[in-house]
C-alpha cells in the first residue's frame, strides 16, 4: 500500500506525520526525519521518514544515528 | 546565478551565506533580519558553498527584490558587484576579496563568530586550522570597520588580535519582537524543558543531558540532524543510562511548529557552551518562555539582571539552576519572566538597523 505525504499514522502509541511517500511493502522502519525542516502544528505528532532495512547488520547501522520510531507493519492509518 | 531585481549600483551591499529560507544559524537570523527592514539602496548577494546541485527558488528569498544568487563556482562575478560599502559576513569570502575589487569601495566585516573552536585553546585559538585563521586574518585586515555581535566577542576578538581594538565596535543583534505571547505554563507544571538549536557541541545537548539525568522532568528536543557523530554520542549516552523516556526529539521544527514548541515547554534550556550573541534567548523571550541558561559569550549579555543562568563549564550548575526554577514560588518565576520580557527592549531590530545605519553614514563620509 503507497501511504502520502502528509498522511497521518499512528504507531506504538504514537502520532506521526509522514514527511515523504512510502509503500508499506517495502521492509523497513519509519525514523524520525529531523533533516527536513517540519512546520507541522502539532508538536506530539512526530514527523517521520521511510529507511530500508533488510537485516540485522543494516538495522544496528541506522538505529546508530537515527531515532527508530516503529517497524513499517506496526502502523495503521488515523 | 540569478538576479531577483538586483539593480546596477548600491549604496551597500551586504554578501553572506545565508539568506530567506537558505539558513542554518544566527548569522542568517540577522541576515532576514536586515533584509526585512533593507533601504531601498541596500542590495544581498547570497552565495551557495555547500551543494551546487541543489536546486534553490526565488520564493526562497523573500520579497525576491534586491538578491543576486550564486553557486561558489560563480563566485568571480562578484567583482562585478558595484557599491560604495562592502559588508562581508563570512570568513570563506576571504580569496574572492582582493585590494582591486574593493579599489573604489569600503569595507565592513560583520564577526558572527570569531572562528574558534570551544572552549578557545591556549596555544593556538584557532586549535590549528590555519585556513580558518589565515582567512579570517586577511578580512580584519582588510576592513574598514569590525563589527562584533556583542562585547563578549570583542573581548575574544581583541584578545587573540590587539591591534584590531581601535577598528572594531559592537552591534546587538536584533529581532523583530512582538512579545507574541506569554508562556505561563510554569504556574501548573515545571516539568516539561526544551531545547531547541543545531547538534552541534558548542550547544551543550550532551553536558545538558548528562545533568537531566536526575532531574524530575522530561527534555524535548528540537534539532535538525547537522553531525550524524554527534547525534550518535547523544543516542548512546540517552540509552546507556536508560534515558529513553525522559528524552524526546521533536524533528526540526519550523513556523507553527516552533511556536507550538515553545508555547507547550514549561522552561527552555540554553546549554550551549559559547553563544557569539545567542538568538534563540530572545526567541524564547517573545514567547515569554522562562529560560535556564548559560551566561556564556552574548547570552550573558542578553540575560543581563535574570536569575537563571549558569557556567555551562561547572559541573552541577544547570541541574542547580532547574531546581531552583522548579522550587521557587509563583512570584518569583513571574518576576524573572518580566526580567525577561523587559531585556527584549534592548534587542530590537529597530535599534540593530538604526546602528547600522549610523555607523554606513559614518562610514561613507569618511571617504
Amino acid at each position: 500500500m503507497l501511504y502520502k505525504r502528509g498522511s497521518l499514522l499512528k504507531c506504538r502509541d504514537k502520532h506521526v506525520v509522514l514527511m515523504e511517500d512510502f509503500d508499506s511493502d517495502a521492509k523497513g522502519y519509519l525514523i524520525l526525519n529531523f533533516w527536513e525542516q517540519c512546520d507541522y502544528k502539532d508538536i506530539n505528532v512526530l514527523p517521520v521518514s521511510f529507511a530500508k532495512c533488510e537485516n540485522d547488520r543494516e538495522y544496528y547501522q541506522l538505529k546508530k544515528d537515527n531515532i527508530i520510531v516503529g517497524r513499517v507493519d506496526e502502523f495503521c492509518l488515523i | 546565478m540569478f538576479n531577483l531585481n538586483f539593480k546596477d549600483k548600491y549604496r551597500v551591499v551586504h554578501i553572506n551565506n545565508e539568506l530567506g529560507n537558505c539558513v542554518v544559524g544566527g548569522a542568517g537570523t540577522y541576515m532576514n533580519e536586515i533584509y526585512k527592514y533593507r533601504p531601498e539602496d541596500m542590495g544581498f548577494v547570497y552565495v551557495n558553498f555547500d551543494d551546487v546541485y541543489n536546486d534553490m527558488h526565488a520564493s526562497d528569498f523573500m520579497d525576491q527584490k534586491d538578491v543576486l544568487i550564486m553557486n561558489i563556482n560563480e563566485i568571480n562575478k562578484l567583482s562585478t558587484i558595484d557599491c560604495d560599502l562592502l559588508v562581508v559576513q563570512f570568513y570563506e569570502f576571504a580569496p574572492y576579496i582582493t585590494e582591486e575589487f574593493l579599489r573604489d569601495k569600503k569595507m565592513a566585516y560583520v564577526i558572527h563568530s570569531v572562528p574558534t573552536p570551544e572552549p578557545m585553546p591556549s596555544w593556538d585559538p584557532f586549535g590549528g586550522n590555519n585556513d580558518i585563521r589565515q582567512k579570517f586574518e586577511k578580512l580584519c585586515c582588510m576592513a574598514d570597520v569590525l563589527i562584533c555581535v556583542s562585547q563578549a566577542e570583542k573581548d575574544k576578538l581583541i584578545k587573540i588580535y590587539p591591534q584590531m581594538k581601535d577598528k572594531t565596535t559592537v552591534v546587538y543583534n536584533g529581532m523583530e519582537c512582538q512579545k507574541k505571547y506569554k508562556n505561563s505554563n510554569y504556574m501548573t507544571s515545571r516539568k516539561k524543558f526544551g531545547f531547541i538549536g543545531r547538534t552541534d557541541y558548542r550547544k551543550g545537548i550532551l553536558e545538558c543531558i548528562k545533568e537531566f539525568v536526575n532531574v524530575d522532568g522530561e527534555l524535548l528536543i528540537a534539532c535538525p540532524k547537522n553531525d550524524s557523530e554527534y547525534i550518535e554520542k547523544l543516542l548512546i549516552y540517552i540509552h546507556a543510562v536508560g534515558m529513553e523516556d525522559k528524552i524526546r526529539f521533536v524533528g526540526w521544527c519550523t513556523g507553527e511548529r516552533k511556536e507550538e514548541f515553545f508555547k507547550s515547554i514549561d522552561a527552555l534550556i540554553i546549554p550551549s557552551l559559547y553563544e557569539p550573541f545567542g538568538y534563540v534567548a530572545l526567541e524564547g523571550m517573545q514567547y515569554g518562555v522562562p529560560l535556564i541558561s548559560s551566561k556564556n559569550g552574548g547570552l550573558g549579555e542578553i540575560l543581563e539582571g535574570y536569575k537563571y543562568t549558569y557556567d555551562p563549564y561547572k559541573n552541577g550548575e544547570l541541574r542547580s539552576r532547574i531546581e531552583e526554577f522548579i522550587n521557587d514560588d509563583k512570584e518569583e518565576v513571574a518576576k524573572q519572566q518580566e526580567i525577561l520580557l523587559k531585556r527584549i527592549d534592548e534587542f530590537t531590530v529597530t535599534k540593530m538597523v538604526n546602528s547600522y545605519n549610523e555607523l554606513w553614514d559614518k562610514i561613507l563620509k569618511e571617504i
